[in-house]
């Protein structure tokens, strides 16, 4: 195994680039997108003295600030009613989060951006942009399934208004199901909404059955 | 003379054994070399290896472009990526492949091949590290944490790659549902008695779907919520046209919409 494909491969010598000759092959349509991707990490590591990425426990503690600041702004305009505003800072936040270097630690991008699409989502019910705030709401517990009862919440509240009762009787249990272990302390919305969403489906089953 | 005579038997036998040895020891290695060889590697060939050795070997092609020491980083990030990647399928497929052997499912070349990946990966893992040593400076020892920092790339790319996929989950979601409250809306409109609609107590509020379509258009809020309500109160009969028209807010529209009012509240707490 002690040989290689030598690739066409040349540099540029002011930008330092890597450059690869460009025709319509799908190798080398592969080799050109594994050649771009090379070019914007070499480009991302040039901040660091000698290019090394930091070990992943060291993340660039101004991004943190400003996600923190923006988010924080969002609460804020939300505070005040300016649902749309909020929408705009919380979607900042959110682009400055998912927009971290790559070998930075995922798990925290994980939390940040489950926070976030957590408060848009409120932000989308507030303003009641159902749909918009049912995906927020489900990309929040897909990225955070524990500890997240509100996303749960929030999500089965804009299904339900959306009339779709089973599907919000499902994410409903499932909220329950992970917030299990803190039950009675944290769930009592989650509950409440079943109930009304148990009820609802009732209601629904009745007025067919009257109709029919 | 007779000394002589006496040792060359003994001496001949050593030579023969030795010598058949060494041929069976060579010719069995040869062929053991040659079915390694011909086995079908367990991996593709992997680009980012062709790419950094390519970078590497740059030099020393004729007329030499000087390659910096960071696309040289970068090239061996990406891959230590590819080979980490492979490391993780290589220990997960080992076990179940060992029960496989074991019952007689899978033949002894897929073992043997299999065996032989996961040197090529150990080895290609070592080099990695090696050339990491090579290019990291005395404060910073690469070597210890690339495949710390190439293991999070992998996880932050499959994040990211799911995250894609859920946007796209979205916005059908939201197209579906801006059809279908389109669909109510219309319908809505052209059924006499808009208040009686309201008042039935159907799942979907076709007031919330109209209040939510209008915000939705409206887009931003101001601060005269006072004054639209007073709007709303007076022209009841005809919600249409100040539903359509008035920027309202969500606060505005809970005269038009009282269920809807009590949803909204229960959701901001």
């Amino acid at each position: 195994m002690d040989s290689f494909t030598l690739l066409p491969l040349t540099i540029d010598k002011v930008t330092n680039t890597v450059l690869c000759p460009s025709d319509t092959s799908p190798s080398s349509s592969e080799l050109s997108t594994a050649i771009t991707d090379l070019n914007t990490l070499h480009r991302s590591m040039l901040q660091f003295e000698n290019a090394i990425p930091p070990p992943p426990g060291l993340v660039n503690p101004k991004r943190s600030a400003q996600i923190n600041k923006l988010r924080e702004s969002g609460n804020a305009a939300f505070r005040k009613q300016a649902f749309g505003e909020a929408i705009k800072l919380y979607s900042l936040a959110l682009e400055m989060c998912l927009g971290r270097p790559h070998w930075e630690q995922s798990a925290l991008v994980r939390e940040e951006s489950a926070m976030i699409y957590s408060n848009r989502a409120q932000a989308n019910i507030a303003s009641r942009s159902w749909a918009e705030g049912m995906c927020d709401a489900e990309m929040s517990c897909a990225l955070k399934p524990k500890d997240n009862v509100k996303a749960w919440y929030r999500r089965a509240l804009c299904l339900k208004e959306m009339g779709k009762l089973e599907d919000a009787r499902e994410v409903l249990e499932m909220g329950c199901e992970w917030e299990a272990e803190n039950q009675g302390k944290t769930d009592g919305d989650l509950r409440a909404l079943l109930r009304d969403v148990h009820k609802a489906i009732e209601e629904k089953e009745r007025v067919a059955g009257s109709a029919a | 003379m007779i000394n002589l005579a006496t040792f060359i038997p003994p001496i001949l036998y050593i030579v023969i054994i030795v010598g058949s040895m060494a041929t069976f020891s060579s010719l069995y290695r040869k062929r053991k070399a040659q079915a390694a060889a011909s086995m079908e590697p367990w991996f593709p060939p992997s680009l980012p290896r062709d790419i950094y050795l390519t970078l590497l070997h740059l030099p020393d092609t004729p007329n030499p472009p000087k390659i910096p020491d960071s696309v040289l980083r970068a090239a061996l990030l990406r891959r230590a990526t590819d080979v980490i990647q492979k490391a993780i399928v290589i220990r997960q497929s080992k076990g179940p492949l060992q029960a496989l052997l074991q019952k007689g499912s899978v033949g002894d070349d897929t073992w043997a091949q299999f065996l032989q990946a996961e040197q090529t990966i150990d080895a290609e893992i070592k080099e990695v590290a090696e050339d990491a040593l090579a290019l990291s400076n005395q404060n910073q020892q690469w070597a210890q944490f690339i495949f710390q920092s190439a293991a999070e790339m992998i996880t932050n790319e499959r994040l990211r790659i799911k995250l894609e996929e859920q946007n796209i989950k979205s916005q059908e979601w939201s197209e579906w549902w801006n059809k279908r409250s389109e669909k109510v809306r219309s319908e809505f409109l052209a059924s006499e008695g808009v208040e009686e609609e309201i008042g039935k107590g159907t799942s979907v509020n076709p007031a919330a779907v109209l209040t939510g379509l209008v915000e939705r258009k409206a887009g931003n809020v101001s601060d005269e919520d006072g004054v639209l309500v007073e709007a709303e109160v007076t022209s009841p009969t005809s919600p249409r046209e100040s539903k359509g028209s008035n920027k309202s807010t969500p606060i505005a529209t809970p005269t038009s919409t009282p269920s809807g009012s009590v949803r909204k509240k229960k959701g901001r707490k």
